[in-house]
């Protein structure tokens, strides 16, 4: 079985959620699963999406007001919260509406504030750089670009491939005094499952949830809504999720997400500290066998389970393919669909080289790893890069 | 590494030993990696993605490799086979070591070969380094083509279907890799191979062969203009100076071309009809004249890789100067290590600069070595 350290590209699924589907897939008397049936089989899909609402709202802290709207992944609860407050905005020249985001985002906000842009919004984007104690930006940079007509600031938790925090609570704050009626929106996809979070606590309007970043089946995930949201829905159809999102709901996958919620609730805080203490097992083993490498993630005020490491004189790309095949998964920068490997928005706007940008490697725990799991990581990962490096000085050998 | 559980693959002589396995997509490809699993090697697929069809000049010609399309074929293999896949970007590469010489050959009155730099260059190259670096000891690739192994060493030989034979790509390979190299399907024909696929049900089996230069959609001359930018226009001309015509660029021409000059036939006159007999890039002319001035009764050749120990004496030899031709009779005189001068001995052949030159055994089957076709030399044996 390898050994999967890309937990922030897809967790393993959780052993609970494989039993909760298997034994509903189990059942020989399961008849359809529309959850808007009126009869006792819709019914009983309905309350199996309904106990994952609940589920997931006790995870993420949901104000009261609030809504839970499941969707088709993050990427979809991304795009409903950048679209929901630009809604009426569309080609009415004399609307001036702001978005505030930063350099670091997914592109599942980076592209629909492009969007955005051609729709006529002012998208503003803060950039980001290396500060002490792990921060890679102010709450005072993101307030001084509101103004006024900001309508939404959308700032991520937690970064997915370095694994620094965002300052979502001094952002709020700012963002009180200077434009109260601004909403925030925070992708969160990183966070929940590895710290404490909560977003009545943060007095967010807007959080993403992603299902298989949890432990779920890929495919499902949410947007939590609070009560200071105008109603509005990118997929027309049916009145299902209260018309926030129509479409006949994914069964299978809310329930598996649902599963996975309860879970990360009740395990948040072993799961934490295991995460970091196996992280820093893993750092520490790997620095003092490859003494160069350089650490990008902080530790010690980031996320307790992402170790982003660049490790100069090796392509990134390469050694993700020499790992896999000694059974350790990981990942260059973050999962690339399109199979053309650009070096990462993130590492350059935190200033690193496009050289050492394509050097650099992550390595995220799921907080389930032994000592020896990750001893043995450690020795995959240094005989890896001690063999790469040697062939490489040995230089090309196919003539003419 | 996992230990593999199934016991009946003990008696497999290659049981656990890697292997990468270039897969660009077509059904020769495929077969490969099928055959080397099926013998308990322990196969890891590869793509090279050299080109980006879509920004440049899109993939409306099916003839392409490595197009989009065709990963998603290799990937599919790799799941039927059931052996991991990758995909390495070697663009860059690519564009420095292929398309920037493709082009700027053209450009210089002589007619590239963009396959055998790719291979030697480039997929051999990157192929073998980076399976190195993964600690994995064995390339193979679905060329048509055959390593000999014995107390010499290694040879690189035709593959057995003559129709099919690609040695003529290889000759730039380094002889030391030839011992951890594979041609699975050298010693097939192409039909044989197809039948593989399609009684495994590879879904490549009945595929359209690429064409040679894969990643041209348009004609080779179109993508020079393209990429490169026009060429400037000049004379058409004889030998003996005579104007005929003007043509829009050098790169438009290959030596031997008969067709397309822009003069007139009815220049064709006494001698027969006009053919490109040399392109002069200091006047920039395009020189035709009659077929007998192609005959040639010896040409150099240069950057020659050895996969023999390089030969300090004249010795008989058979030469190939292009893709399809199949070679014929001559004497190589060696002029250090990576030149040589080739007499013809027995009947002459067109031969255009920048082209490879391939040396096989006088029996036609090892290769022994190859270069790159020097341009004319004023006192060339006209």
């Amino acid at each position: 079985m390898p050994i999967n350290l890309d937990a922030n590209a897809s967790f393993d699924l959780l052993p609970e959620v494989q039993d909760g589907l298997q034994q509903l897939l189990d059942r020989r008397d399961l008849r359809g699963l529309n959850p808007s049936s009126i009869h006792t089989a819709g019914q009983r899909a309905s309350s199996l999406i309904e106990r994952s609402r609940d589920s997931i709202a006790r995870l993420v802290g949901l104000p009261k007001g609030g809504r839970v709207i499941f969707t088709s992944g993050a990427t979809e609860a991304n795009n409903l919260a950048l679209n929901l407050p630009f809604a009426d905005s569309v080609h009415c020249a004399s609307t001036v509406a702001g978005l505030v985001t930063t350099k670091v985002e997914h592109p599942s906000v980076l592209e629909p504030s492009q969007a955005l842009i051609k729709r006529g919004v002012r998208v503003s984007v803060v950039t980001v750089r290396d500060l002490p104690e792990g921060e890679i930006l102010t709450a005072s940079e993101v307030a001084d670009l509101v103004d006024s007509s900001t309508r939404l600031v959308s700032i991520m938790a937690a970064n997915n491939e370095t694994g620094h925090l965002l300052p979502l609570r001094a952002v709020r704050d700012a963002l009180i005094a200077k434009n109260p009626n601004t909403l925030m929106h925070s992708d969160a996809v990183q966070i929940i499952g590895r710290v404490p979070f909560s977003m009545e606590a943060l007095n967010l309007d807007l959080v993403s949830v992603s299902g298989h970043k949890l432990g779920a089946l890929s495919g499902v995930g949410a947007l939590l809504v609070g009560s200071r949201v105008a109603h509005g829905a990118m997929i027309l159809g049916g009145p299902q999720e209260r018309r926030w999102r129509a479409g006949t709901e994914n069964v299978l996958g809310i329930m598996s997400l649902g599963v996975a919620a309860d879970l990360a609730y009740t395990q948040l805080e072993l799961r934490s500290v295991v995460m970091r203490e196996r992280a820093a097992q893993l750092c520490s083993a790997l620095l003092n066998i490859i003494p160069d490498a350089r650490l990008i993630s902080n530790l010690d005020h980031g996320l307790p389970n992402t170790l982003s490491i660049t490790i100069p004189g090796v392509l990134a790309d390469d050694l993700v393919i020499a790992l896999d095949l000694a059974g350790i998964l990981c990942s260059s920068g973050a999962a690339c669909a399109s199979g053309k490997p650009e070096p990462s928005h993130v590492l350059l706007a935190l200033g690193l080289s496009e050289r050492d940008a394509r050097s650099t490697l992550r390595f995220s725990l799921q907080g389930t790893e032994s000592p020896a799991d990750i001893e043995f990581a450690a020795q995959s990962i240094s005989n890896a890069v001690l063999h790469m490096r040697r062939s490489s000085t040995r230089g090309a050998s196919c003539a003419a | 590494m996992q230990p593999d559980t199934h016991d009946s693959k003990k008696t497999m002589p290659f049981q656990g030993t890697r292997v990468v396995v270039a897969m660009s997509g077509g059904v020769d490809s495929s077969v490969a990696a099928l055959l080397l699993a099926q013998q308990g090697y322990d196969v890891v697929g590869v793509s090279m993605q050299v080109w980006d069809y879509r920004n440049n000049g899109g993939c409306k010609s099916r003839a392409t490799c490595c197009a989009p399309d065709d990963f998603s074929d290799a990937r599919k293999v790799a799941a039927m086979v059931g052996v991991p896949y990758y995909v390495f970007d070697l663009e860059q590469i690519f564009r420095e070591q292929v398309i920037d010489r493709f082009v700027s050959t053209y450009k210089s009155g002589a007619t590239p070969n963009p396959c055998v730099d790719c291979n030697s260059k480039v997929k051999f190259r990157e192929l073998r380094d980076r399976a190195t670096s993964m600690g994995v000891p064995f390339v193979a690739t679905g060329h048509y083509a055959q390593v000999r192994h014995d107390a010499d060493g290694s040879h690189l030989l035709r593959g057995s279907d003559s129709a099919k034979d690609q040695s003529y790509f290889l000759y730039g390979c380094a002889r030391s890799e030839l011992a951890s190299t594979i041609f699975p399907v050298g010693a097939m024909t192409k039909q044989e191979v197809r039948e593989i696929a399609r009684h495994h049900g590879l879904t490549t089996a009945d595929k359209p062969e690429s064409q040679d230069i894969c990643f041209v959609s348009d004609t080779a001359k179109d993508f020079v203009t393209r990429i490169g930018g026009r060429g400037l226009s000049g004379a058409v001309r004889t030998r003996n100076g005579k104007i005929l015509g003007s043509h829009a660029g050098l790169h438009r021409f290959t030596v031997g071309q008969r067709r397309g000059l822009g003069v007139a036939d009815s220049l064709s006159g006494d001698d027969g009809p006009h053919y490109v007999v040399e392109l002069d890039p200091k006047t920039n002319s395009v020189i035709v004249g009659p077929r007998t001035e192609l005959e040639r009764t010896e040409f150099e050749v240069g950057e020659i890789n050895w996969l023999i120990d390089p030969p300090q004496t004249p010795i008989d030899i058979t030469v190939q100067v292009r893709h399809r031709h199949s070679g014929v009779a001559a004497r190589l005189f060696p002029n250090g290590l990576d030149r040589a001068r080739i007499e013809f001995t027995d009947q002459w052949a067109v031969v255009s600069p920048g082209q490879a030159a391939v040396f096989y055994d006088p029996a036609n089957i090892e290769v022994l070595g190859g270069g790159r076709i020097s341009p004319v030399s004023v006192h060339g044996g006209w």
